[in-house]
């Protein structure tokens, strides 16, 4: 099957194998209309009248005092109207604050007080009435700083004597936690052998092609914010705009127009919504700001980090127990501390069947920048080191890297399946996922070729990865290591559907839209319980806070298919069920007899249409003195909706994530002993997310996060010299991968539908991002075996190739011994 | 303040400018064409990608006043007179070849360049002449499906 | 993002921009800017006046001259390299050259006069026109001199263009031997890691009879390899030891070291494609 439109027409949605409306096909996206003709409407898209534009002055120090701040010159420059420093914003706002951390540090405010803490962090603001004189007046700012020692490592930081990034916490350690699960001393005393290794994971970003920017206009007649970002958490964003600048809740309007890219980046853009929305308090202008890509690439970014693994195996290659450590530096904007940590509790076994686990963690500040939930946060990690300890196991113990597997992965017969800690793998058939790739990806006929290629000396490589990709955060996990409550969760949405006077179908996803089709699909599920066509549904891809939300609503976490689907599902069942109602009474039929379709409302028994919609809904809104008495007017829901096989958090049994997709990554690659870089020549998956809606954006997730995690195996990582100045400032030096570099990926599809979500779809969307790193790592080593390259880290550049190989004897062979 | 007299897709368009600024800031924020995308600093992304006499240009890395009396071609100037959707248009919808769409732009004035002015191009061949525009979204296989599907149509509309 | 203040000047004939070039302050000369608008709009380079010399026709020509020389205007832009007609037929190794570099969007607005003049280390065109014997033309108020390419290209973004000085043309004498240019780079935008030119002609007995080596991304920019080519050149090509006159040459260098590459690995790399492109070359 080549690429996504043969797969397309392979898929059908209904039960009995029936299509069934729109659902299951490749409908083709409504937002595109839009798009393609140039007026997507984004953020920077939208002006108010007299519009002003920011600036920042970001930190060029990693870790310095600010000595002093001068900004006459910059408040003489015409075209200037105001200039934002720390001691202001000391004084007027309160500092953000850390989710996770058991205590939170008191000094680290929306612009750097005193002293800062990253290359990058904002120190100084100016507001201006161009983007070019913004831009001036940032030059014409002097700030003298006083270089702190910089902490640099986790083992900086962990040193006695090192500086403090938050003297008030007094420690750098911001969280270590230590779990337990099943008897893992007695599986480490019973095996046959023990396999260690400390695996590393670099800095890397999925860098949106749009980058951060708001804009912010506050209304001193009403005493009303009205703020545009590109945010993909703008719940959470209206609460901290409350919590640091202190405009009530209620008197906040933020909307989200169409995100040009989210991947989980633009959950950090709130610092910058709450710095545009204070500078246009205090200025009475409506400010914007656009973030340069230099700046973007300043910040917010994964982790680095490390985890040393240790595997308890039976000969047989049973894994019969690990013991697993995580050091993660979070940079230091504490707000996401240990986040990447505690996620990992989602895909910790991944495909496998492991019941004995010790898990630690230590979430580490340093002076690298601030980190986001990037695309997969802490599951690409947890993935691409479960599938590097696979690899090394079945090595070390000298069977093949399929057959471990196999040992291994999750009986069928067992679904639903509930981890060692709690997660539950509500469906999904691993060993079949599995079979189904080897042949997809005609894996046997890909060990003779790379048998022969070997034979012509060349280095050809096979790789496997197995790998789970959760959806829907049960965000309480923040709560494991300290005490209370969560007063957010991420397994709830809110949604409106209406329908207006004149018939027509709306709904108020009340969500950003990203890039992930959410329009077209609400419209396919819709327009389905209306028996209307998608075209005819009208979904507002645009969050506005006035429709309301549950407090930490966003696009993130891979819930769309799950809690918003859910909402509007209910609220679009429930509006049914009242039009239902009110034609019964208008016509004295039984409710029970009655459906919609094509218009109009129809008796079941002999298909008569007994009223127009559109008559109905005039009806709704305008005759009010005949209208059925057990019935309100107007045609407007309003439900949330809330995955309710979200547990509460205890230690011995939580769930982290609510939905389980799960794929098998086949690839085969090619290192030139020319140069050591290396080249995908085929890519296979085997990609199961339950029911898929459309599979035309099912299939486009699976591709594009997958690229994008061969991007972070191969070629992007933001790197630091020792005193931490960021070295990867433009696209010349942070490498994406164009299509040059990226593989033709063939995709096929399963569908072992979720139980617990209301179309039985499973989370798309970082499943690539989470399953490619291993299976690219994999390869690689496959490809270098006659040199006896081991991969424990990433990015695979041709450089740290070449120091691997550089001493051994096949090399020698290679290079006649003269280089 | 330099006033610059050029044409838009077809259009003629004046704005007054000062030297500095740059060509996409000038069709977006002076003129009004928001179609045109911004996505880096450096002429690395492609988003800005433009025609300046049918050929593809990054409108981020030109001067405003540099294209005086210029004739330039961008987004909005694909669709037919009455809002009929191109054929590069249309292969990209039909292929999913955008998800969040802020590089589609970009990939538009591409496709509706090199389908015009190449032998029919393999999948290979695309992906080449594609490499000055960065899509973060779709990993770009259905924007390369999208160029051939468009090139077949322009073929065959071509006979 | 957003470029300093400057003055601009759009000069219509060569004469009006020399003159400038003497009176305005700080001239700074813009051809398809795209090397230095980035500088600008990172604010790298602040300069008081731009000189574009976008407008001046007789910059965009191509001719062969009396000698049987290509002359090749300065504001002659990548794409236009590669689809002249005379510079493919006398000079096919140059049109080579030109697609490698950058995209389709940079080729059609980047010219070869800014390129050399940029004098990147790791750009494409100056090895060619190292192997090729280049010269460039500098014109001024002053009068007009012409400069062996080795000797205009004085290091990293360094040439012996003076400030009132504009690089007019580029004279390339005819070469139609078997040649080959390579880059490696991870991505075809990327400046080279390693570059290699070279042209080769193989006399009727097998021996090599000329034989021309430059390599780029050096870190005083790139450089003819002398050594390599006198101890290949005149050599039967079964009787040289290609391995080791390769590594004697190569160690002697200084590769440019930085974050897509070290001095030891581009060395080994050049080395590599080196013995390869030489074989290729001379088989
Ligand atoms: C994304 C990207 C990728 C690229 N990839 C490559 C690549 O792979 N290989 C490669 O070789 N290059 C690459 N380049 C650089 C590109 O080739 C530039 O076009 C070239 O280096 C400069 O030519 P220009 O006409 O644009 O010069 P400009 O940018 O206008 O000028 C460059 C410099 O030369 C001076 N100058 C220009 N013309 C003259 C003249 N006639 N007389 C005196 N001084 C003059 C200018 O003052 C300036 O200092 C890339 C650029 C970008 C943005
Ligand atoms: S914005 Fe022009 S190339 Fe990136
Ligand atoms: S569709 Fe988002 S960048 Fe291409």
């Amino acid at each position: 099957m080549q690429g996504s439109n043969s797969s397309a027409q392979t898929l059908v949605y209904s039960e009995d194998g029936k299509k069934s409306g729109s659902v299951g096909k490749a409908v083709p996206r409504i937002e595109d209309l839009k798009i393609i003709r140039g007026k997507g409407g984004y953020a920077d898209d939208i002006e108010f009248a007299d519009q002003h534009y920011a600036a920042f002055h970001f930190s060029p120090f990693a870790h310095a005092k600010i000595k002093n701040i001068d900004i006459s010159k910059a408040l003489e420059l015409p075209g200037v109207i105001y200039v934002l420093t720390g001691e202001e914003v000391k004084k007027i706002t309160n500092p953000m604050k850390s989710r996770a951390a058991t205590k939170s540090p008191t000094s680290h405010y929306i612009l750097a007080v005193d002293k800062v803490r990253y290359m990058g962090e904002p120190v100084v603001a100016v507001v201006a009435k161009t983007k070019y004189i913004a831009a001036d007046a940032i030059d014409l700012i002097d700030v003298e700083y006083d270089p702190l020692p910089v902490v640099a490592t986790i083992e900086d930081a962990m040193k006695k004597e090192s500086e403090l990034i938050y003297p008030e916490i007094g420690t750098n350690q911001l969280i270590e936690d230590h779990f337990k699960f099943g008897d893992t001393e007695k599986a480490f005393k019973e095996a046959d052998k023990i396999v260690k290794d400390r695996i590393r994971i670099h800095r890397y970003a999925s860098t949106p092609l749009e980058t951060f920017v708001t804009s912010a206009f506050y209304d001193q007649t009403r005493d009303e914010l009205l703020a545009y970002a590109s945010d993909q958490q703008p719940g959470r964003t209206v609460g901290s705009i409350e919590s640091t600048i202190k405009i009530p809740q209620s008197k906040i309007r933020l909307i989200v127009p169409q995100v040009g890219g989210g991947f989980g980046n633009k959950l950090a853009i709130w610092q910058y919504v709450a710095l545009v929305s204070l500078l246009s308090k205090l200025t009475g202008k409506p400010v914007k700001w656009v973030q340069t890509r230099t700046e973007s690439l300043y910040a917010f970014h994964r982790p680095r980090g490390f985890m040393d693994a240790e595997f308890a195996l039976r000969k047989d290659g049973k894994i019969l127990g690990a013991r697993l450590t995580d050091w993660q530096a979070d940079g230091n904007w504490p707000y996401v501390a240990a986040l990447y940590s505690l996620i990992k509790f989602a895909n910790m076994c991944g495909v496998y069947e492991i019941r004995n686990l010790d898990y630690s963690y230590h979430s580490v500040a340093t002076n690298d920048p601030p980190i986001v939930q990037d695309r997969g946060v802490g599951k690409p990690f947890m993935s691409f080191a479960l599938e590097r300890m696979m690899d090394k196991s079945a090595d070390a113990l000298g069977i093949d890297r399929t057959i471990i597997r196999e040992k291994n992965f999750v009986p069928a017969e067992k679904m639903p399946y509930t981890t060692f800690s709690g997660e539950v793998y509500e469906s999904g058939n691993y060993p079949e996922n599995f079979r189904r790739a080897l042949n997809f990806s005609e894996y046997h006929e890909k060990l003779k070729l790379q048998e022969k290629l070997r034979k012509e000396g060349r280095y050809v490589g096979i790789g496997i990865a197995c790998g789970i990709e959760p959806g829907t955060s049960n965000l309480g996990y923040y709560f494991l290591s300290k005490e209370g409550d969560p007063d957010y969760n991420g397994a709830g949405q809110m949604a409106t559907v209406e329908m207006v006077a004149d018939g027509t179908v709306k709904v108020n996803m009340n969500g950003p839209e990203i890039g992930t089709g959410h329009v077209t699909t609400i419209a396919q599920v819709v327009s389905d319980v209306f028996g209307l066509e998608p075209e005819d549904i009208i979904v507002d891809g645009w969050y506005d806070s006035v429709h309301g939300h549950l407090t930490y609503a966003g696009t993130y976490s891979n819930a769309f298919n799950d809690v918003y689907l859910g909402a509007v599902m209910k609220a679009a069942t429930l509006l049914k069920e009242k039009i239902l109602a009110i034609a019964a009474s208008l016509k004295k039929e039984n409710v029970e007899d009655l459906d919609i379709a094509e218009g109009h409302v129809f008796r079941k028994s002999d298909s008569e249409k007994l009223v127009g919609v559109k008559e109905l809904a005039k009806i709704s809104y305008g005759r009010l003195l005949s209208f059925p008495k057990d019935q309100d007017p107007g045609l407007k829901i309003t439900a949330s909706y809330v995955n309710k096989t979200a547990k509460p958090f205890h230690r011995d049994d939580f769930n982290v994530q609510l939905t389980h997709s799960n794929s098998t990554h086949i690839c085969l690659v090619e290192v030139s002993p020319e140069n050591w870089n290396v080249k995908i020549l085929d890519y296979s998956i085997v990609h199961d997310a339950g029911k898929v809606i459309n599979p035309g954006i099912v299939d486009g997730m699976a591709i594009g996060s997958t690229v994008s995690g061969i991007g972070g195996a191969l070629y992007e990582e933001f790197l630091f010299d020792e005193q931490g100045n960021n070295l990867s400032l433009t696209f010349a030096e942070y490498m994406k991968p164009t299509a040059m570099e990226s593989p033709e990926i063939k995709l096929d599809e399963m569908e072992s539908p979720a139980p617990n979500t209301v179309f039985g779809t499973k989370a798309v969307g970082e499943g690539g991002a989470i399953t490619s790193l291993g299976a690219i790592a994999g390869a690689v080593e496959d490809a270098l075996k006659p040199f006896g390259v081991k991969i424990s880290e990433l990015p695979i550049k041709p450089e740290k190739l070449w120091e691997m190989v550089k001493d051994t004897d096949e090399y020698k062979k290679l290079t006649g011994g003269a280089n | 303040m330099v006033t610059v007299n050029l044409t838009i897709n077809g259009k003629e368009y004046s704005g007054e400018t000062e030297p500095r600024m740059l060509l996409v800031h000038f069709i977006r924020d002076v003129l009004k064409l928001k179609g045109t995308h911004i996505g880096c600093d450096t002429g690395h992304c492609g988003a800005c990608t433009i025609q300046w006499d049918g050929k593809p240009v990054k409108s981020c890395q030109i001067l405003a006043v540099q294209a005086q009396g210029a004739n330039l071609k961008t987004v909005e100037g694909l669709e037919g007179p009455n809002g009929e959707l191109s054929i590069e248009q249309e292969s990209f919808r039909e292929k999913f070849a955008l998800q969040c769409g802020y590089c589609t732009s970009g990939f538009l004035m591409m496709t509706n360049y090199l389908i015009r002015n190449n032998e029919e191009m393999t999948r290979e061949e695309i992906r080449e002449k594609l490499h000055g525009n960065y899509c973060m979204c779709t990993g770009y296989q259905q924007i390369v499906d999208a160029v051939q599907d468009a090139q077949r149509k322009y073929f065959a509309q071509k006979k | 993002m957003y470029p300093t203040e400057f003055e601009y000047y759009r000069p219509k004939t060569l004469d009006e921009a020399l003159e400038l070039m003497k009176t305005v302050e700080e001239p700074k000369v813009i051809a398809g800017g795209q090397s230095l608008m980035p500088m600008l709009k990172l604010r790298f380079y602040e300069p008081a006046c731009l000189i574009d010399l976008g407008a001046i026709p007789e910059l965009k020509q191509v001719k062969l001259d009396e000698g049987g020389n290509l002359r090749i205007g300065a504001m002659v832009t990548h794409f236009e390299v590669i689809e002249n007609g005379l510079i493919r037929e006398n000079a096919p190794i140059l049109a080579s050259t030109a697609e490698n570099i950058g995209d389709i969007q940079i080729r059609n607005r980047g010219t070869i006069g800014g390129s050399i003049c940029e004098a990147d280390p790791s750009a494409d065109y100056p090895p060619t026109m190292f192997v090729l014997e280049a010269s460039i033309v500098l014109l001024s108020k002053e009068g007009r001199r012409t400069v062996r390419i080795e000797d205009f290209i004085k290091g990293p973004y360094e040439t012996d263009a003076r400030e009132d000085e504009i690089a007019v043309e580029i004279i390339v004498p005819k070469s139609t031997d078997q040649y080959h240019v390579e880059k490696y780079a991870r991505r075809k935008a990327d400046f080279a890691v390693v570059s290699v030119a070279a042209i080769a002609r193989t006399a009727s007995d097998g021996s090599i009879e000329e034989l021309r080596i430059a390599a780029g991304a050096l870190t005083d920019g790139p450089e003819r390899l002398k050594s390599l080519e006198s101890a290949l050149k005149g050599k039967k090509k079964d009787s040289v030891d290609l391995q080791t006159s390769i590594s004697e040459t190569v160690d002697a260098l200084t590769p440019i070291s930085d974050i897509h590459g070290g001095e030891e690995y581009r060395k080994y790399s050049l080395k590599m494609m080196l013995a390869r492109v030489i074989k290729e070359l001379i088989e």
